[in-house]
């Protein structure tokens, strides 16, 4: 989607709405009251946050609230406003068009979610929620309405993942992560307050009561951007390592693509893969403390040269030590050359002792080194590469990784991201 | 505080531990045995409010919910509420309590600056709305100037004592009431936003509310420890660097000077966090030197202008450019070789050289002079003699002042 067509929609909605009044001939003073509902929904865009392509913002508190205490037609006004905020903050934020479609699915969907189920909760009678009906039995009204937004949402957001093609089993596990389940339980929270705190108070009241959301969506917005942003070093950083060896330029880059792929289709939850996309950037850490001159050799290595190149996970460990939050990756970079009949290095393990995500970055790093040229020989096809991955199952690779990775490699798209033969 | 206490400090602490306990006295009466429950558990949330408390990044300012909780405490349960902060408030800056005087003065601080807010919030019309239900509307002017009356009693009070040993009361007070107003117009509203919560829903309405704020410090503390993940990172890389070459340690001293030369050139916290990473990152291009050469690289003067060096610069800063964050500080490693007269291996001159990289520049001179072992005289004549001609002269003055301040405190000890 391109940015004028963003900025024409931009332009045309309000002309848009204001003839869709008129067209259906409804009063516009009743329009009056949800008028600061509307503004706060827009403006609240600017804390969305994008966990993983899941879109989430405390727009959507506003929203139900005016759904609680508004005619339908308003409480759409107000919902409207919310989409309109995240088309106007889309540039300011680090959110990606798709994600942007996904949130205009999941935003309506959940809207109709919950208007489903506060008519079935309310038999479509307004009635009057305020701090001194406070109820257990109203409590419980307003977690179902908020659970029926949640679901709806979710759902939408799944089947939008369909239509972008993009992969329903990534955004299920985003969906079920503790992260995605915590920033809507926090939502709604929050709206347990904040629907009898409008009607109490009126619109001063309920900016108070947003106060703690809106803290919290700001601190969730940082976390996740500065999460990218160290992602990100780490992947310049081993720029360092390449530069050692122009032989591998780009190596570690693919290494994290294909362990994250071959990740994405083992049982491991969305922060365990985290971790093995920084693992798999920083595999080969331990190369910093070897000569250039070896890494860069043409001829065969002696046997001293050899022994310098098998320090290299250990080396890395040694390195990354003192580095608290990438305790649990050390293993996974010491081992990731150990193979799967007991010969590898450093610790000979037996296939059963080493850990999976070794074993995945041992896989992919095996499959990019045979796939790029070599001082000693030529690339290979990713066809002879498959092959040569097959014969040495079972002797080098995991079996049930190699299957995985089997399926993997048939998509024509996959190997198309991995930017062969030379960028 | 040192050993030296002067007088007037303290007639001023005994003055305001006076002044506090008066207003404890005095509040006294206004104790009501029914609510004995509600102080308890109010003084227990702030205590836990102020214990939790979150540093906000980058900002000089902190996160927590204790004066809105005193605040709410102040309007809800009438004017013994002062009693509060005073006993709590006081506590987690004082612990362990080796220096009963600090915990007496913070309590009486406390005390006072409740106890006058207090008395204008009762005295201007307010009423304790756990007491008798008043209209919102009519709470919120003597709830603002209550407010009011705190922050400039408070500021006040601390900057009474801080300026006993930091310069002049005036700015010391400025420099704090500056925040401490905008910050009061949201947290009163807010106080009285909790109160009445507080009278419509009890307990329950307070956990709804704060729900949010405590998972907001969950993700806060996430959101720091990857940034303490970013830098061990980026030192880990380092000493692996000044490991190869055999010189560990000398990266850090490099690091520690350009920081203190931040600060004394008033740098912002910001601008010192990109120049502590380029001070650390700035050789990393020698990492794909072959050994071989790296002897003799490294047997030349490491500020020198020769060919590999500073290709091995560039290669550096262009790693380093890829990234969002540490692409600020690509330039000031590329450049670090220049020099201040323009005879550097880039040909720029005094400003045109970007300040980072004089900084840095200079102290790397220094780091390296202390490492062959020059005296400290010998540092101080090469230091000024290359002021104006190699180095930034700015920036040595502050270097020169940095060493003759530690020469005097080893003086001293």
């Amino acid at each position: 989607m391109n940015r004028k067509l963003l900025n024409y929609l931009l332009i045309l909605s309000p002309a848009l709405l204001i003839s869709g009044w008129y067209a259906f001939s409804l009063d516009p003073g009743s329009f009056l009251g949800v008028v600061p509902l509307a503004v706060l929904a827009f403006l609240l865009r600017s804390l969305e946050v994008s966990y993983f392509g899941e879109v989430i913002s405390p727009a959507s508190a506003v929203t139900l609230t005016s759904l609680f205490l508004f005619p339908a037609p308003q409480a759409l006004v107000v919902l409207f406003a919310s989409l309109l905020g995240g088309l106007a903050f889309l540039r300011f934020s680090h959110i990606q068009e798709d994600g942007f479609l996904k949130s205009i699915a999941s935003e309506l969907g959940g809207f109709l979610g919950a208007l489903l189920l506060y008519r079935l909760y309310f038999s479509s009678q307004l009635i009057g929620i305020s701090l001194s009906t406070y109820s257990p039995s109203l409590l419980l009204a307003l977690g179902a309405v908020f659970g029926g937004y949640a679901l709806t949402s979710s759902i939408l957001s799944l089947i939008s993942s369909f239509v972008l093609r993009t992969n329903l089993r990534d955004t299920l596990r985003v969906q079920l992560s503790p992260f995605y389940f915590g920033l809507y339980f926090v939502l709604g929270v929050s709206l347990l307050l904040l629907v009898p705190t409008y009607s109490a108070f009126g619109v001063l009241g309920f900016l108070l009561g947003l106060i703690p959301l809106c803290v919290f969506f700001f601190a969730s917005k940082l976390y996740f951007h500065t999460q990218e942003v160290y992602r990100q070093s780490l992947r310049s950083l081993v720029g360092v390592i390449e530069a050692m060896d122009p032989y591998t330029h780009g190596h570690s880059d693919r290494v994290a693509l294909i362990s994250l792929e071959i990740g994405k289709r083992m049982p491991l939850s969305q922060s365990r893969l985290q971790l093995l996309e920084y693992a798999a950037y920083l595999h080969d850490m331990g190369k910093v403390s070897i000569d250039p001159a070896i890494l860069r050799k043409p001829e065969a290595l002696s046997e001293e040269e050899w022994k310098i190149i098998r320090s290299h996970p250990e080396d890395g460990v040694e390195i990354l030590r003192n580095v608290k939050f990438l305790k649990p990756i050390l293993p996974w970079i010491e081992h990731h050359h150990e193979k799967a009949n007991g010969t590898g290095y450093p610790s000979a393990l037996p296939l059963k002792k080493i850990p999976l995500e070794a074993r995945i970055i041992t896989l992919a790093d095996a499959f990019d080194a045979m796939i790029s040229n070599r001082p000693y020989r030529p690339a290979l096809t990713v066809e002879e590469a498959k092959r040569e991955i097959e014969r040495n199952t079972g002797s080098q690779f995991d079996p049930i990784l190699v299957k995985k990775f089997q399926r993997l490699i048939k998509k024509k798209d996959f190997v198309r991201t991995l930017g062969f033969p030379k960028r | 505080m040192k050993k030296e206490f002067p007088k007037g400090l303290k007639v001023y602490l005994a003055l305001i531990i006076t002044g506090g306990s008066a207003a404890l006295y005095l509040t006294f009466p206004y104790w009501h045995a029914t609510l004995i429950w509600d102080y308890l558990i109010f003084a227990l949330i702030s205590y836990f409010a102020y214990i939790l408390l979150v540093k906000l990044p980058k900002l000089n300012a902190y996160l927590s919910v204790a004066s809105h909780m005193n605040f709410a405490a102040l309007f809800l349960f009438g004017p013994f509420a002062i009693w509060i902060p005073a006993l709590t408030g006081a506590l987690p800056d004082s612990l362990p309590l080796k220096k009963p005087y600090i915990y007496l003065f913070n309590g009486a601080q406390f005390a006072l600056s409740y106890g006058l807010a207090a008395l204008t919030y009762y005295g201007a019309g307010g009423t304790a709305l756990s007491l008798s239900f008043a209209v919102p509307i009519k709470t919120i002017l003597p709830a603002l100037l209550s407010g009011l009356v705190y922050s400039l009693v408070n500021v006040g009070l601390t900057a009474g004592a801080i300026s006993f040993d930091q310069g002049p009361f005036v700015k010391v007070f400025w420099n704090v009431i500056k925040w401490e107003f905008p910050n009061m117009l949201i947290a009163v509203p807010f106080a009285l936003f909790l109160a009445y919560i507080f009278t419509q829903l009890g307990y329950l309405g307070l956990a709804i509310l704060f729900f949010p704020l405590l998972a907001s410090r969950y993700i806060f503390q996430a959101y720091i420890r990857i940034q303490e993940t970013y830098s061990e990172t980026v030192r880990a890389l380092m000493a692996t660097v000044d490991k190869k070459f055999g010189q560990p340690g000398r990266n850090q001293k490099v690091y520690q000077y350009a920081l203190q030369v931040s600060q004394s050139l008033g740098l912002s916290p910001e601008e010192a966090e990109i120049l502590g990473y380029a001070s650390y990152l700035r050789h990393i291009g020698l990492i794909g030197i072959e050994n071989s050469m790296l002897e003799f690289t490294l047997s030349q003067p490491i500020w020198s202008s020769s060919p590999i060096v500073v290709n091995a610069l560039l290669a550096g800063s262009q790693i380093l450019e890829r990234t969002e964050t540490l692409k600020r500080a690509a330039p000031f490693i590329r450049l670090h070789h220049e020099k201040w007269d323009g005879t550097g291996p880039w040909g720029l001159k005094e400003e045109q050289i970007p300040l980072g990289a004089r900084i840095i520049s200079a102290c790397e001179f220094l780091e390296e002079l202390e490492y062959r072992g020059s005296k400290r005289e010998e540092i101080l004549k090469h230091l000024r003699e290359r002021s104006g001609k190699h180095y930034d002269p700015r920036v040595v003055q502050a270097l020169i002042s940095l060493l003759e301040k530690e020469r005097d405190e080893q003086k001293t000890s």
